[in-house]
């Protein structure tokens, strides 16, 4: 793999671009002192010449860069506007860089902005050695957080559920990433609310943006869409599901994942109860699927089918901008509850109900 | 490659909104097209005064107007060989043999170079009593004046004459009736009344009852007076006559507000027309005319010229005195119907005038005509088309709910028989607008809209839209339009409606978009594909 042409161009080091880039606009956003990411002149262009934000979250390895890979076999790229190149490869973001990946979307154009899974894991103050978070650390989200139209919430549920993957080293946040995304929404809802660090307050950083949020009004919440993903759905057919809470403590899981058949929001609602409070607290609109860019054999060594799976619909979603004059999604959660009361299907709201067969013969 | 889909497809959902639309267009066309029930029937006949003026209009097309000038009275007896026996005579026996021409050569020759001249002057000088009298006419001298100038008057009117003797004939016989009024002659002046109108001038024959009177005088005048309306009034004490004879006319005489209507406004009817207009009111100064209706007597010559005089009359006034006006007008035909006597030698247009007056009171009171046989006979065969025409148009006028539907289904009525019956449809129509609106004016809060509705139901584009109604709504009511083009209706329903139900599906759309799982429908769409 290699890196995207266009952070090559956007030398963060202070390396110059082997070719002369057009000058670009002010930059009013990263103060001097402030880390430069790589891809943050790219980034800083779109937004200028009125390119929607589309960002992709989750930690490292759950798969947002496949996943775009994956959307760009049926909708290709656009023309880099820095580079003029047209054929955009998607390609790993390593930490402190994200790259962006132009799109058309009906009349607008959109891009998607692809960062690095440890920068998200390391804005989570418990993944810190130091327990703490400074405003300079999250800068990176208060750059995409005004002009943001989309959200792409990338969950791995088998890291999130299951054992420890082999070789895996330390706390990789993979069964804190309920948590790390909950956190993010967060950081994203108090940046794009007029949130601004105070560096005299005694409170720490993420102090200050509980508070700030806790400030804010039940309408001031994250008004574009956010689509959560249950990535590489092909490996979550044997995934137990885990104990959930009742009167007598954990119970245990009585079946396991079966992708194609679940209800993705009662999935969430029942058994990512962090992450549904949170887009609950701070998002209007939300939904939840699963996807697979590619489906690997058993030893996950090569791929046996690289027909991606649930991410063209998912992701077009979130371009569509449909739901700005719509109830909130909670408002159809609790409009639903009520319909099934009425239609004696309340229980599929205490307990996740068995998946659906999938009969396609 | 084929741009891919950005969503499931949904083609109920995608097709929901245009079908929901149309069909809320079809319902509201049902709707506004359905018929109405009227809580609240006219039950009643229709009082229209543009459907009434469109009627008038047919009968004027058809019918013409006819004066009649008094009819002859045989010449006085006892002029014991008098110079005036022999011309008067020789006229009579003229006019016997219908040879105007020799009758008006007699009197001419007598009147104006003859020995009546100066008989005549004489007469005319001792009535206004001016002192240039030189010898002093005897009564039955005046008499003979009197009837002399009365048949040259007959003969002028028939003949359209406009000369010195016309005007002569026609004034100078009333001088003469003042003379003898003066002199106590005149038998029936003694009970002391002021007016001069209704006179009989004695004959001094015996057993002849149809004597000369003040009436056969005036009416001459009268019909003199229309027969030339480029006639210009010179006499500047004329108005004031006119105010002094007001001093003794009956309270009931309909033409008491016209002439002092005519008086107020000054010159701007012609002045023939006010001079007849000021006879005829001297002549329904008598008391007889207080009479009620079924004991009133009048000769048809009188009764149709004052009835057609006062029906002209008409436009000048409003109101209660129009309406008396036309009250007696319709009670002058009405009374010469009941005691048809045809004027001699016109009956057929005596019957003609007189069918028209009885279409303007069955008109006026929307009621159908009763026209007597003996007068439809002599009626032609347009005539007798109008008279069915109004027939039919009246007793349509007298069911306001049927002709509701009738106008409201905006088709000309053909079987009315008129040339042009969409007039009298339109007419029909503004009228019952008009009336609907005034129904509405007076009716309850409740019951205002309902009211209106109908109005609007039976208005037609480029109808001037009735003043209660401008006023209530300021404006072009929509719901009123509907009802009127209910097609417009469906329309504007299903484009209206249509943006909701294209939101409606977003909100169905972004529903299942939560509800569905795009994974498990991209699977099935793929096994679907490969198989």
């Amino acid at each position: 793999m290699s890196f995207p042409l266009d952070d090559s161009q956007d030398a963060p080091a202070g390396q110059a671009p082997e070719t002369a880039a057009p000058a670009p606009p002010r930059l009013s956003v990263p103060p001097p002192q402030a880390p430069t990411y790589a891809g943050e002149r790219i980034l800083l262009d779109y937004k200028d010449q009125g390119y929607g934000l589309y960002l992709m979250a989750g930690i490292g390895g759950v798969g947002k860069t496949q996943l775009l890979d994956a959307y760009q076999k049926s909708r290709p790229f656009l023309t880099s506007i820095r580079s003029k190149q047209s054929d955009i490869r998607v390609a790993s973001t390593l930490s402190g860089s994200f790259a962006c990946y132009p799109v058309r979307a009906g009349n607008r154009k959109a891009v998607f902005v692809d960062a690095s899974g440890e920068d998200f894991r390391m804005m989570y103050p418990h993944q810190r050695i130091s327990g703490q978070l400074s405003d300079t650390d999250a800068r990176f989200l208060s750059l995409v957080a005004d002009s943001l139209q989309g959200l792409a919430l990338v969950v791995e549920l088998r890291r999130l559920w299951g054992e420890p993957l082999p070789g895996e080293m330390g706390d990789s946040g993979n069964r804190h990433q309920e948590r790390i995304l909950a956190w993010i929404l967060e950081l994203l809802r108090w940046f794009r609310f007029g949130g601004e660090y105070n560096p005299d307050s005694a409170l720490p950083f993420q102090d200050q943006v509980d508070a700030g949020v806790q400030r804010l009004r039940r309408r001031q919440r994250l008004d574009f869409p956010i689509q959560v993903i249950f990535s590489k759905a092909d490996h979550l057919q044997s995934v137990p599901l885990p104990p959930s809470a009742s009167l007598f403590g954990q119970v245990a899981p009585s079946r396991t994942l079966f992708p194609m058949g679940e209800h993705p929001l009662l999935l969430a609602y029942h058994h990512l109860p962090v992450l549904y409070a949170a887009l609950k607290e701070h998002a209007r609109h939300f939904r939840f699927d699963f996807a697979h860019s590619l489906v690997l054999d058993p030893d996950g060594q090569s791929a046996v089918d690289e027909t991606p799976c649930g991410v063209n619909y998912s992701l077009s979603w979130l371009l569509e901008r449909s739901g700005r004059l719509t109830p909130g999604t909670d408002a159809w959660v609790r409009l639903q509850r009520r319909i099934d009361r009425l239609c004696f299907r309340g229980n599929r709201w205490r307990r996740l109900p068995e998946p659906r067969e999938f009969d396609h013969g | 490659m084929a741009e891919p889909r950005q969503r499931p497809p949904a083609p109920l959902l995608a097709l929901f909104p245009w079908v929901a639309a149309f069909a809320v267009g079809v319902l509201a066309y049902l709707v506004v097209s359905r018929p109405q029930e009227h809580a609240h029937p006219l039950a009643g006949a229709l009082t229209a005064e543009r459907t009434a003026a469109e009627e008038r209009r047919w009968v004027d097309t058809a019918f013409p107007r006819n004066f009649f000038p008094s009819p002859l009275v045989p010449p006085p007896c006892g002029g014991n060989g008098r110079d005036w026996e022999a011309p008067l005579a020789t006229a009579h026996d003229y006019i016997s043999r219908n040879n105007l021409p020799d009758a008006e050569a007699t009197l001419r020759t007598y009147l104006m170079s003859g020995p009546g001249r100066q008989l005549t002057q004489s007469i005319t000088a001792a009535a206004q009593e001016s002192g240039a009298v030189t010898s002093e006419p005897s009564t039955t001298d005046v008499i003979g004046v009197i009837h002399l100038l009365a048949t040259s008057a007959y003969v002028l009117i028939l003949e359209n004459g406009n000369d010195d003797l016309y005007w002569l004939s026609l004034k100078n016989p009333i001088g003469g009736v003042v003379l003898l009024s003066r002199r106590g002659g005149l038998p029936n002046a003694a009970a002391g009344r002021e007016s001069w109108a209704l006179l009989s001038i004695p004959s001094g024959c015996m057993g002849v009852r149809n004597h000369l009177t003040t009436y056969h005088l005036y009416n001459n005048l009268i019909v003199g007076y229309l027969a030339h309306p480029e006639f210009r009034d010179t006499s500047t004490a004329y108005l004031a006559e006119e105010a002094g004879r007001r001093r003794s006319n009956r309270p009931g005489n309909p033409l008491n507000t016209v002439v002092s209507t005519l008086r107020k406004r000054g010159q701007s009817p012609p002045d023939a027309w006010q001079r007849a207009l000021s006879n005829a009111q001297l002549i329904l100064s008598e008391g007889e005319w207080d009479r009620p209706p079924e004991a009133l007597e009048v000769a048809s010559w009188l009764g149709l010229n004052l009835a057609q005089l006062l029906d002209s009359a008409r436009v000048e006034v409003e109101g209660a005195p129009r309406d008396s006006l036309l009250d007696m007008r319709d009670v002058l035909a009405v009374t010469v119907a009941r005691d048809w006597s045809p004027v001699a030698g016109q009956e057929q247009r005596t019957a003609q005038v007189l069918g028209r007056l009885l279409l303007l009171r069955a008109i006026r009171r929307g009621e159908p005509p009763e026209i007597p046989a003996e007068v439809r006979q002599r009626l032609n065969l347009e005539q007798r088309t109008t008279v069915d025409a109004v027939a039919t148009a009246v007793r349509r006028r007298r069911d306001a709910d049927t002709l509701e539907a009738l106008v409201a289904r905006g088709a000309a009525d053909d079987s009315l028989g008129v040339a042009d019956p969409e007039r009298w449809v339109t007419a029909a129509r503004r009228d019952l607008a008009w009336r609907f609106a005034e129904r509405m004016a007076a009716a309850a809060p409740r019951a205002r809209e309902a009211w209106a509705r109908r109005a609007h139901g039976v208005l037609a584009p480029g109808d001037s839209v009735p003043t209660p109604l401008r006023e209530r709504e300021g404006g072009l009511n929509p719901v009123h339009v509907a009802r009127r083009w209910p097609w417009t209706a469906g329309l504007a329903a299903s484009a209206l409606s249509l943006p909701f139900f294209l939101y409606l599906a977003g909100l169905l759309r972004h529903r299942k978009a939560l509800w569905v799982s795009y994974y498990r429908v991209e699977l099935l769409e793929r096994l679907r594909d490969s198989a």
